[in-house]
């Protein structure tokens, strides 16, 4: 038995017990059953309480772990005041003390009492779940049930106090954060020091080094944490003493101001200090154990290194330092028969990376006596975990629990129950990633849907992907055309997808299945600065003023009505247009957004409209109506009339790079599709760098991963078939040529217009979203469409555009097409649509790349994402493993999914994407494990010799693993599946090794570059049969997991050399067997 | 002795970490124990008085309670004395350093009656660790005369009714000082008080035990049973029992045949020998087995023997070992009769046995 209350040293590591030939290994389960509790009531805050009082084997059962729907695992609060203070916390003190001499508890309404004296106490759990009721939740206490193979009491303890400081991983100025250093002789010895060569664990340790003192002197590093008085509490931690047995080091437990310090009695207070010392081999690590009641609630935990005699040249190092609650003594129960635990397995499927089978097996503990049939009988235990841990002793006593290996986590499958025992068929904590992904699937029902894709699955997208096939879920709810469409679901995602980088609109399937760029139209997206592509006249030139703007240089004379430019593009939502002065100061132009489509000739045929006059003055004009006037602009002002919301403000910027001014606000609310125009009065003048941006045919919306197309985007092709258009206004025959290419509805009318404007200037021709209508009209006199007997019938665009060719319209001044023109309703097939996208975007805070906000595409973060939000498994990302893959495999991947899909298939490509291990670790911990082995020297608990095996070694190799070329497929298409393919070949290993078997590896790569490269060394695995070893080895290994590289030193071997001497190999699987001390090992060449 | 009573019994404890709940004691795991709060636990009519005198016999009852540290303790003993003697003014204290209490009056010479205050079966200066050989010199201060790291706990055990008890243990004990003692005491009334004057006492100290176990036989009839563990100076804090015995035994009537008798071990280490000749070993506890050859046994003993067997089947139960020319020993064992076979052959010796007897110790 163990347990009390004492200050161990020279405590042995996990790590001796593993490399001593000579030890006790002993197991440890940890079973954690749940039972429900009662109905909560609430307690104070957002604190809510049930009674819970769970009695077996005459043991009030702690409370160990409370899970909730929905929720990671709540924290312990260290009291019930941190319960009710701190959201997503529990409280439970199953010894809690209650006033009177005795327990005894009615129903907890006061019928044998009056008040809340004796009979309505007993012990109740509290859960603060951040102001939900408990409720309206599934709740799980888990209780602690603790069995082992010799009985011995451990204590339960809570979470490190210190926060982590005591690794000693971050120092500044020499001194470890969070600590404080304090030396009474700074004349004498060193100043602390980061010690990164003599590690524990982690990367660093710190060292009090006391070399050159020669008088009474002490340095210490002092750390401040609060405690509760009368509780218990156990500092542990590993130390190091080196060079010189005069260094004596040592801990304190002290009051703040260090005036009070713990005694040896490990519970009362006095004034001289109290030093715990330690002592054990020089140049070794051993651990210590201090356990005590608190006697201060402002604690100070001190570790120092002091002279006792002559001259010191050695100091201490510390590491893995923990201050923990000690929440009970939990006796472990001798019920762990030798066959009760089985050796945890996992393996590669292979010599290549991809895939792991995992073996747990079954747990068993004694019952003959029937001590745990209720327990059994009463709790909830299928599903629930059970945890393995390895501990136990050398000569120098005893590895503490903060030291054990968690081995293991086992979800319990099925239970068997004998009279004997009762056994726990376990599936590794890896069931817990078995998910089909992704999670949520479009509704069946909704009518809005596009047929094709009812009940099929939201997709998800992690990096960048091209060819999407976007599924149409509903319809723009303010034009009531077009659609809504989906392209990742965010239903788990709150921060959304990174952009939306492109939208096609395709002639036809066969197009966007060769991904014809000259047969669809790239819409405009909100993001994107435009240029505006304008249907005009009475323009000299227009320009590109830079990739986004362009400058507009009219002909003719000083008049608003002899030239015009309009935007083919409308804006549906937010946005702007944008120009600039150009340099001067003496042009009048006038730039603004309107509702009508085009035919604008004047000034006031302008909806909302910023002009710059030539005196040097600007003024606001809504539709002729002056808003604004007399403000002075400079030869670099830069003007905007801009929409936000229903809202349209006008604003200049005098000095580039300087901030936007609103000038004025428009009392007229705008909800309808603008485009821009403008006109320009002074002869040959110019309208300068006039760009849009703003919603255009697209609506992103990436917060929801969808986008909405605000307009009928056809496309609808001209081409040398269908261009011309014949017309008169009651003379002479007229000719309108429209280019040849693609145009969404809006742009036809727009670029029709044009062209007829060219033959008579007052001519217009619109398009009807509500109708799918085209109109061609003319405001007053003559207009006659030669439909039937134009010069150009036979290359008439009159069909295209709803026409009917039966003969010429004559007689009005305004013609409504004969039918709908593609007419666009809510559930709208006829279009192809395609988008570029970046896929989910990190949040904030960078919890996922480490950079806030940023695009998730590397293989590390995509698994981090998976396993955190879609597996709901955020606790078990080993974050170092994680963060270093980040920087060994930066490649670039990209992964779509609009299928269902096994959640291990998908790790089962990253790593192959990667050449890494995805390692579900025995504390439940994913390990990211990036295969970078490059001839780094091997620890030495890994260099093994004969000596260290406990059967001959078996070599083998196998002709199944040797293969001609690989083929890398990567870049797979969302929309047809189709995969890109980078195949690496050797044929004279081919040859040599009469191989002709390819092997085709499915991958997330995504750009070319990283394809060859991954062909070419995985080829160098597999071009030859490697030496694999099998081979079973002592404890050494207990601690090594797959893809962990060791070395053999053997005087047989089929090598060159005929023996092995220091030669590395790859563990391709793993199975330690803790109780008969065995490691089986399969190894192959690294 | 496997008629142990305490199945049946009805315990009270003067105090039991929550952890460590009194009725381990009677479960048959030997691991799992009791362990009685750490520190002073102060029981009206056990341990609450404080005799001495200042001017005359004075008595100071300490409220009961449990106090965990020196420091708390030492304040409601001096809450007592100022109480049972208000002019000027009581100190006590606990040294951190020396872990001893210090009584103090500020103006009066006074003696600490530890051996004759009339309350002496209920004192709490043990529990401070003053001796009980004599009562103090008298002065104004009085330091205790040893560590006091807790006070004295006790375990009752009401078996319902009045039983001859011939033999009386428990193991899983922690060690004792040699200062500590564990006493047997037995009574008719089951009361604290009751048990200031019992009607059995008995003491055993550290030299008596065998590992981690006691043994004591007597033959005594009472319904009432108490084990006192007065340690006050163990530093550990506690005292702990992982499982007792009040009941009887049978005594064989013949020794065992020693030429042939048998000490073995079970060696649960197991080793495994490398390819190189290494050799690794997961070192385990060992447990002591005993074989004891019989010759001669009678028809009682044969029949206590079957009757043993037939209670209690492979269930542990004590067993001392006392034959003549062998140390002593103690165990809690298993203890596994073999068959008998008739020594004589038939006849009208056929009251005459030869058996064999193996006992496993159970670690567990």
């Amino acid at each position: 038995m163990s347990g009390e209350i004492g200050f161990v040293a020279n405590r042995p590591t996990y790590e001796n017990i593993v490399e001593s030939s000579v030890s006790s290994k002993r197991s440890f389960l940890i079973a954690k059953p749940t039972i429900e509790p009662g109905s909560w009531t609430l307690s104070s805050g957002n604190a809510y309480l049930a009674p819970f009082s769970k009695t077996y084997r005459s043991l009030i059962r702690d409370v160990i772990g409370v899970t909730v729907e929905g929720l990671t695992p709540l924290a312990r609060a260290e009291s019930l005041a941190d319960c009710i203070a701190t959201p997503n916390t529990f409280y439970y003190d199953p010894n809690e003390e209650f006033l009177g001499e005795s327990w005894a508890w009615d129903d907890g309404i006061h019928l044998w009492d009056s008040a809340n004296i004796y009979w309505d106490q007993f012990p109740s759990l509290y859960v603060n779940l951040g102001g939900v009721d408990p409720n309206t939740l599934g709740v799980a206490p888990e209780l602690g049930f603790y069995f082992t193979q010799e009985g011995q009491s451990q204590p339960t303890l809570g979470v490190d106090l210190l926060g982590g400081i005591g690794m000693f991983e971050a120092f500044t100025a020499s001194v470890p954060d969070g600590w404080t250093y304090a030396k009474t002789d700074p004349d004498v010895v060193a100043t602390v020091l980061e010690d990164n060569a003599n590690i524990y664990e982690g990367s660093a340790s710190v060292k009090l080094d006391l070399a050159g003192a020669t008088a009474t002197t002490r340095q210490a590093i002092s750390a401040l944490v609060t405690l509760i008085v009368g509780k218990r509490y156990r500092i542990s931690g590993s130390y190091r003493r080196y060079d010189d047995q005069a260094c004596v080091s040592f801990a304190e437990l002290s009051d703040s101001g260090e005036t009070n310090f713990l005694a040896f009695d490990l519970r009362s207070s006095g004034t001289g200090r109290a030093s715990f010392i330690f002592n054990g081999q020089l140049g070794e690590w051993r651990r210590f154990t201090l356990d005590f009641i608190a006697p201060f609630t402002a604690s100070k935990v001190i570790l120092g290194a002091k002279w006792s005699t002559g001259t010191v040249t050695g100091g201490v190092n510390f590491d893995k330092i923990t201050l923990k609650r000690v929440w009970r003594q939990a006796t472990y129960e001798a019920r762990i028969a030798a066959d009760g635990v089985p050796s945890s397995q996992m393996g590669s499927e292979g010599i290549l990376f991809a895939g792991k089978t995992v073996g747990v097996g079954s747990v068993a503990f004694e019952n003959s006596d029937g001590a745990y049939d209720y327990a059994v009988g009463q709790l909830r235990w299928i599903g629930r975990k059970i945890e393995h841990y390895v501990g136990g002793s050398t000569d120098l006593g005893e590895v503490d629990i903060d030291d054990w290996d968690r081995r293991f986590t086992g979800i319990v499958q099925t239970i068997e129950f004998s009279d004997e025992r009762v056994m726990f068929q376990l599936d590794d904590i890896r069931a817990k990633f078995h998910k089909l992904l992704p999670p949520n699937t479009l509704s069946t029902h909704d009518a809005n849907i596009e047929k094709s894709a009812r009940g099929r699955v939201k997709p998800l997208l992690f990096g960048s992907k091209n060819a999407i096939r976007p599924w149409r879920i509903g319809f723009d709810s303010v034009s009531l055309v077009t659609g809504e469409y989906l392209i990742a679901d965010t239903t788990n995602w709150a921060p959304g997808i990174y952009s939306i980088a492109n939208v096609y609109a395709y002639v036809d399937e066969d197009a966007a299945s060769k991904v014809d760029t000259s047969r669809r139209i790239t819409m405009n997206l909100p993001q994107v600065e435009v240029a505006p592509e304008t249907a005009y006249n009475g323009m000299a030139s227009i320009t590109a003023a830079s990739t986004y703007q362009y400058n507009f240089t009219k002909i003719a004379g000083d008049s608003w009505t002899n030239n015009f430019a309009g935007s083919k593009l409308l804006l549906h939502g937010d946005g702007h247009v944008e120009w600039s002065a150009g340099g001067v100061t003496n042009k009048a132009v006038i730039v603004g957004l309107s509702a009508a489509h085009d035919g604008a000739l004047n000034y006031t045929d302008i909806n909302f409209a910023f002009m710059i006059q030539a005196d040097g003055t600007m003024r606001v004009y809504e539709e002729g109506s002056q808003k604004a006037t007399g403000t002075a602009y400079t030869s670099v002002t830069t003007f905007r009339v801009k929409r936000t919301g229903t809202t349209i403000t006008y604003e200049y910027n005098l000095n580039v790079g300087g901030g936007w001014v609103v000038y004025y606000t428009s009392s007229t609310a705008s909800s309808t599709a603008l485009c821009m125009k403008l006109s320009i009065y002074t002869g040959s003048a110019t309208a300068f760098a006039v760009s849009l941006l703003g919603f255009g045919q697209v609506d992103s919306q990436e917060l929801s991963g969808a986008f909405v197309l605000k307009e009928n985007v056809g496309p609808f092709v001209v081409d040398l078939s269908n261009q011309s258009l014949n017309f008169d206004i009651g003379a002479s025959e007229l000719t309108a040529t429209v280019p040849v290419g693609l145009y969404t509805a809006t742009s036809l009318a727009k670029t029709i217009t044009h062209e007829m404007k060219k033959g008579a200037t007052d001519l217009v021709c619109s398009y009807s979203t509500s109708t799918g209508l085209y109109t061609i009209a003319r405001p007053s006199g003559t207009l006659n469409l030669k439909i039937q007997s134009g010069a150009n019938k036979e290359s008439s665009i009159w069909g295209l555009i709803g026409f009917g060719r039966g003969g010429d319209k004559t007689a009005a001044s305004t013609y409504a097409a004969d039918v709908a023109v593609d007419t666009v309703v809510s559930i709208d097939t006829n279009r192809i649509i395609r988008c570029d996208a970046l896929g989910y975007k990190d949040d904030a805070i960078g919890t996922y790349t480490g950079t806030a906000n940023s695009l998730i595409q590397i293989g590390s973060d995509i698994a981090r994402a998976l396993i955190r939000v879609w597996l709901s498994q955020p606790a078990s990302i080993d974050d170092t493993s994680f963060s270093a893959a980040r920087v060994l495999a930066p490649e670039q991947l990209a992964i779509y999914l609009n299928e269902f899909e096994s959640s291990v298939g998908i790790f089962n490509r990253l790593e192959a994407s990667n050449l890494a291990d995805i390692i579900v670790g025995g504390d439940a911990k994913v390990v990211y494990a990036v295969y970078v082995y490059d001839g780094e020297e091997v620890p030495v608990s890994r260099r093994l010799e004969s000596r260290d095996l406990l059967e001959p070694p078996l070599f083998t190799r196998i002709n199944e693993e040797v293969f001609s070329a690989v083929s890398i497929l990567f870049d797979k298409r969302p929309d047809n599946g189709e995969w890109r393919r980078e195949t690496a070949v050797d044929t004279s290993k081919a040859t040599i090794y009469d191989s002709q078997i390819l092997k085709e590896i499915e991958t997330y790569v995504l750009m070319l570059s990283t394809a060859e490269s991954l062909a070419a060394r995985t080829l160098a695995i597999s071009q030859s049969p490697s030496l694999r070893v099998h081979i079973v080895s002592g404890t050494r290994l207990f601690k090594s997991r797959i893809g962990d590289i060791v070395t053999l030193t053997l005087n047989r071997a089929p090598s060159l050399t005929g023996l092995l001497a220091n030669q590395p190999f790859r563990i391709l699987s793993i199975e330690p067997d803790v109780l008969a001390g065995r490691v089986t090992v399969d190894l192959v060449e690294a | 002795m496997w008629q142990n009573l305490l199945r049946t019994a009805t315990l009270s404890i003067s105090s039991a970490d929550g952890s460590f709940p009194a009725k381990w004691m009677l479960d048959p795991m030997k691991s799992m124990v009791w362990r009685s709060k750490l520190g002073w636990t102060v029981v009206a009519g056990f341990n609450d008085k404080l005799d001495f005198n200042l001017g005359g016999v004075l008595v100071a009852t300490i409220a009961a309670g449990y106090y965990q540290t020196g420091a708390a303790l030492a304040a409601v003993v001096e809450t007592a004395l100022t109480t049972a003697y208000a002019t000027g003014k009581w100190t006590v204290t606990y040294d951190t350093a020396t872990f001893k209490f210090t009584i103090l009056h500020s103006i009066t010479a006074h003696v600490l009656l530890n051996l004759t205050g009339a309350n002496i079966a209920s004192t709490i200066l043990t529990d401070l660790g003053f001796s009980d050989a004599a009562d103090s010199s008298s002065a104004i201060t009085h330091t205790s005369d040893y560590t006091s790291y807790q006070s004295r706990h006790f375990v009752t055990f009401d078996l319902g009714a009045a039983s001859l008890i011939t033999a009386v243990g428990a193991i899983g004990l922690q060690s004792l000082t040699s200062l500590g003692s564990v006493r047997l005491e037995a009574n008719t009334a089951g009361t604290v008080a009751g048990f200031q004057s019992p009607a059995y006492s008995a003491t055993k100290v550290a030299a008596d035990f065998y590992d981690d176990g006691l043994i004591h036989y007597l033959s005594q009839t009472y319904r009432y049973w108490r084990i006192v563990l007065d340690d006050p100076s163990k530093t550990s804090g506690y005292q702990q029992i992982g499982l007792p015995y009040i009941g009887g035994y049978f005594d064989l009537s013949v020794p065992p045949e020693r030429a042939t008798m048998g000490h073995g071990q079970d060696r649960f280490s197991r080793s495994s020998v490398g390819d190189a000749g290494s050799v690794f070993v997961d070192v385990r506890p060992t447990g002591k087995t005993r074989n004891i050859p019989m010759k001669l046994l009678t028809d009682v003993d044969k029949a206590n023997l079957e009757t043993m067997q037939k209670t209690i089947d492979q269930r542990a139960q004590f067993f001392a070992f006392d034959p003549v020319n062998v140390p002593a020993q103690f165990l809690y064992a298993s203890v596994v009769v073999g068959d008998f076979v008739h020594h004589m052959g038939g006849g009208p010796s056929s009251a005459y046995w030869d058996g064999n007897i193996t006992v496993t110790e159970r670690l567990q």
